[in-house]
């Protein structure tokens, strides 16, 4: 079948439009010419010299192969420096795996735990503020009184404590004491007369030593009465 | 005068084996070097225009093995490769029908394809297939057949 009633068995195939849909960039077949001319001349330069000028040592290509081999075996000399050292089996294998777990155990780790933050360049004004505090502190000069009020009241307590100290001076004195004490108190009231009559009456044997060597010796009544009113002045 | 004559018959023929211009471009002039460098040994016992034909069907054919080889995958997904090239080719205004076609077309096995469009678009008599292709006349017309008969189911699933 050189015709196309062929195609009367194939509806959908007939009906289809047969003229060719490729096409082609315009101008393309009128320079196509002229390309396959230069392709040729090139192709005829490759023939002539497929090495494009190039040259190469006498029986260089049949050195290469030995050179080759010999420099592989000074690399695999040079690489072997490990010789005698070993890793444990299968261990380059799971190398790869464990870095990437460890990875992940680190960020999760490290990544911040800190979920609190601090305003930008906090630290940086942080190291500022601490040199200035100390390092680059000047004198400061601060009133020792702030106002009037301190200052009477600093004196108030001051006369207070210096007489408050007073008074406790005077009052833990011996003189003091005796003063308070229940003796002094009940002597007080006792006239002298009384208690010099007192004391010729009930004089005992503990005191005959200072009586036997003032035995004899006359007894001015007036000095004694004056030695016991001078030892009642003191006293009070 | 043979690049004049010829170049547009043999363009079409790659052209519609490997669907990219550029590719199409590349094996038109390795095409015509090949026949440039062997036009001495040429036999006069076949038509010129069939011989090129014969010289551009090998290019063609080489170049799709090669391409299976280079991407090493199988004469179906050249087909699809194709069928993409095809779907974003800048040069081909045909209309849906035309595509649906074409695409009919690149499910044939590389042979037939061929066997089809130089029946279909050429309208070559068998005989000179049979010179082109290096088939008997009675193989083409089989094969010829059996690829309509494909596109045609192709076409019938896509309405």
């Amino acid at each position: 079948m050189e015709n196309k009633d062929w195609l009367n068995d194939y509806k959908l195939l007939k009906q289809i439009n047969p003229a060719n849909p490729f096409t082609v960039p315009e101008g393309y077949f009128d320079s196509l010419r002229d390309r396959i001319a230069s392709y040729k001349n090139l192709t005829e330069l490759n023939k002539n010299d497929s090495n494009g000028g190039f040259t190469v040592p006498e029986n260089y290509f049949d050195a290469l192969a030995g050179d080759i081999q010999s420099r592989i075996a000074v690399e695999e000399a040079l690489n072997n420096t490990e010789a005698g050292f070993v890793v444990p089996e299968g261990y380059f294998d799971n190398l790869q795996q464990q870095i990437n777990s460890r990875i992940l155990v680190e960020e999760a780790l490290g990544g911040s735990t800190e979920y609190f933050t601090v305003p930008d360049g906090y630290f940086n004004q942080l190291n500022k503020d601490i040199l200035n505090k100390t390092v680059n502190r000047k004198g400061v000069v601060r009133k020792l009184f702030a106002s009037t009020a301190v200052k009477y009241a600093t004196a108030a307590c001051f006369a207070l404590i210096i007489g408050g100290g007073i008074l406790l001076n005077q009052l833990s004195s011996p003189a003091d004491v005796h003063k308070n004490s229940f003796l002094h108190k009940q002597l007080s009231t006792v006239p002298i007369d009384e208690i010099k009559n007192y004391l010729q009456l009930n004089e005992d044997a503990g005191e005959t030593q200072q009586t036997v060597v003032t035995q004899g010796a006359p007894v001015d009544d007036k000095e004694l009465k004056n030695a016991l009113q001078n030892y009642v002045d003191s006293v009070q | 005068m043979l690049l004049k004559k010829y170049q547009q018959k043999i363009y079409w023929h790659v052209r519609r084996m490997v669907i990219d211009h550029d590719d199409s471009d590349d094996l038109v002039q390795d095409v015509f070097i090949k026949v440039w460098k062997n036009l001495a040994g040429f036999r006069n016992d076949a038509q010129l225009y069939t011989w090129m034909y014969r010289i551009a069907t090998n290019e063609c054919i080489t170049f799709l093995n090669k391409k299976k080889q280079k991407n090493n995958v199988s004469l179906d997904d050249v087909s699809y490769e194709l069928a993409e090239t095809l779907a974003d080719s800048t040069y081909f205004n045909g209309d849906l029908a035309q595509r649906k076609l074409q695409e009919a077309i690149l499910t044939l096995p590389d042979k037939q394809r061929m066997v089809f469009n130089m029946k279909y678009f050429d309208n070559m008599k068998y005989e000179e297939m049979s010179q082109v292709v290096g088939t008997s006349v009675g193989a083409l017309k089989a094969s010829f057949h059996l690829a309509v008969k494909k596109i045609e189911a192709f076409l019938v699933s896509k309405d």
